[in-house]
């Protein structure tokens, strides 16, 4: 999944390691999740969310959101 | 070293994590010089094309039986507490391992026992069986964590 990872880290000035520190995960694991090859767990998202004092969404790029026609239409229904 | 240098800063958590790494390292060291005269033997024996010592005079039963009950004392609340302090990513990449080298198992073992009923290779190993899963197993988790 596509993210602002790399990007919001390097605003604080941290590196992998820091964050990873912050996140309570190892290294490679931040690296994994800033190249996209892991999905992080719902937990460690809003851990994320958290530590930026950010949304989800302005984090990760829901791709799948513009091909769900059916869920907007629900959405914008109500 | 960045572990040692954050090591006050490090979680409970990823504190159990190194230990029983550390600890899992050590008994690795320590079983592997307790066998390294008979693995000695067998490996030269293996590469000499020399008959295979007998296994009952190349380890000692009292030797055997105190390293297979340390191993299974150490062992278990080892593994316990490094899956309960592992980190979501590595978890992955240890669970990908052991289904990968499960089919691996049943491909190569698979083969391996046809082969073997044609007569084209020799009966099968349990050695190599068990190399064949853990090679495999640790090659994904290698995979999964570092590339």
């Amino acid at each position: 999944m596509k993210n602002n990872l790399k990007v919001l880290r390097a605003m604080h000035n941290w590196s992998q390691a820091d964050l990873a520190l912050r996140l309570d995960v190892s290294r490679q694991a931040v690296n994994a999740i800033e190249t996209g090859k892991h999905d992080p767990s719902l937990p460690l998202a809003f851990r994320l969310a958290r530590l930026f004092d950010m949304p989800i969404e302005a984090i990760f790029d829901d791709a799948d959101a513009s091909s769900s026609p059916n869920l907007e239409a629900k959405g914008s229904g109500n | 070293m960045s572990i040692i240098k954050n090591w006050k800063n490090l979680s409970a958590r990823r504190k159990t994590y190194w230990v029983t790494l550390g600890c899992s390292l050590l008994l690795g060291i320590a079983l592997g010089v307790a066998l390294f005269d008979s693995a000695f033997e067998i490996g030269h024996s293996v590469g000499s094309g020399d008959p295979l010592p007998d296994p009952l005079l190349s380890l000692s039963p009292a030797l055997a039986i105190t390293m297979v009950v340390i191993l299974n004392l150490i062992l278990w609340p080892i593994t316990w507490l490094w899956h309960r302090s592992v980190d979501e990513h590595e978890e992955q990449a240890v669970l990908w391992g052991g289904l990968i080298a499960g089919y691996a198992l049943i491909g190569l073992g698979g083969s391996w026992v046809i082969l073997n009923w044609a007569g084209v290779v020799p009966e099968i190993s349990l050695g190599a069986t068990i190399a064949i899963f853990s090679f495999v197993w640790t090659g994904v988790w290698a995979y999964k964590k570092f590339i």
